[in-house]
């Protein structure tokens, strides 16, 4: 997951091709849903495009979109209310994992998902994206003080969601 | 940094997420589509500016005929916030979001900024021969509307029924030159009409 640096202006249908894979893993992690993350990141590409001599003069222009993707999350949960606030975390069996990595993880991926929308996002833009609560706050247009007390109540949650899990220290 | 209360337990929802993310194989975005379509938007932008300026145009020169000349400073103006409800699938065009703009009945001719607060196209300064500003009959039925127009010194144009959206059927969905527009007296206006 590393930022996408360039010394020239990118083409968009260059930077479809190497960051839409990236864009929809955040998306895919932020919502559990591939369907909704497709849909949320072709939303997100086709603003890009529509300001792209923008996007592009951006220092990262894969950052620029990521937070176009996740200010899209973010109203379209607002908007749909609580309701549809959870989507199901599909069952799945990865056959590479072992039984028990797959049932830590996603318990807590499940948990994460179980987070108000907002909270979700601080805990995928750190965690995922190692990226500061100053960062985060700009991204969202919140306070780094509040994506730092929603940081730590998002982990605490999900660490309570998880001591019912198997031994952590093993994954 | 945060204060991560257990960096162990960091890394684990790190490595979570990450694993998580690697599930699916990501989709084909078709970024030339992409291109194509916000093209296609910028122009159907454009071509409802030009689409306006056209209609502001043909308004015009009727207007000529009805009332003698003077007819370049109305074009000059369009305001800008016409050209977006101006566009081509007509999704209720938008003019005045003040509702029912009262019509000023009784010719009104001289001073136009009558029915509609929009600032800026009042102002053409040598503007201040006869032109009217098209009132806003969104929502009233046909002939309520015609009568708004007809008292406002503008004459009834074409017919166009409309279909879809949610106002009630029989009822004015837009105009053409739309609401707040500045146009010479007498200049026909079309009227869409919902037929549900």
């Amino acid at each position: 997951v590393g930022s996408w640096q360039r010394a020239e202006r990118p083409d968009f249908v260059e930077f479809v091709q190497q960051r839409s894979a990236a864009l929809f893993r955040t998306a895919y992690v932020l919502t559990g849903h591939q369907q909704v993350a497709e849909d949320l990141v072709q939303e997100a590409l086709e603003k890009a495009c529509r300001r792209w001599r923008r996007v592009a003069a951006a220092d990262s222009p894969e950052a620029y979109v990521r937070r176009i993707l996740v200010n899209l999350a973010n109203d379209r949960w607002r908007r749909a209310g609580r309701a549809a606030e959870r989507f199901e975390v599909p069952e799945r069996a990865d056959p590479h994992d072992s039984y028990r990595q797959v049932e830590l993880r996603d318990g807590l991926v499940r948990a994460l998902h179980g987070l108000p929308i907002g909270m979700r996002t601080v805990v995928v833009l750190h965690y995922l994206h190692d990226q500061g609560p100053e960062e985060i706050a700009g991204t969202l247009g919140i306070s780094a003080s509040s994506v730092r007390s929603q940081l730590s109540r998002g982990v605490a949650k999900l660490r309570a969601t998880s001591t019912d899990l198997p031994q952590l220290e093993g994954a | 940094m945060p204060a991560t209360p257990d960096p162990d337990f960091g890394k684990a929802l790190t490595r979570a997420m990450d694993d998580f993310a690697s599930d699916p194989q990501p989709p084909a975005f078709d970024a030339p589509a992409m291109v194509g379509r916000a093209r296609r938007r910028r122009r159907l932008l454009l071509g409802g500016a030009v689409a306006a300026a056209v209609a502001l145009g043909a308004g015009v020169t009727i207007g000529v005929r009805a009332t003698g000349p003077g007819p370049r400073q109305v074009q000059a103006a369009t305001p800008p916030t016409a050209v977006p409800a101006s566009g081509l699938p007509w999704p209720f065009p938008s003019s005045d979001p003040s509702g029912s703009p009262s019509a000023t009945p009784g010719g009104s001719s001289s001073a136009a900024p009558s029915g509609t607060p929009s600032g800026p196209l009042a102002g053409s300064p040598s503007a201040a021969r006869k032109t009217v500003t098209v009132p806003s009959v969104i929502g009233k039925s046909r002939p309520e509307a015609e009568r708004i127009l007809t008292a406002a010194g503008l004459t009834v144009g074409n017919l166009v029924m409309l279909h879809g959206g949610n106002l009630p059927t029989g009822v004015l969905v837009g105009t053409q030159p739309a609401a707040g527009m500045d146009v010479p007296v007498g200049t026909p206006v079309m009227l869409m009409v919902s037929e549900g």
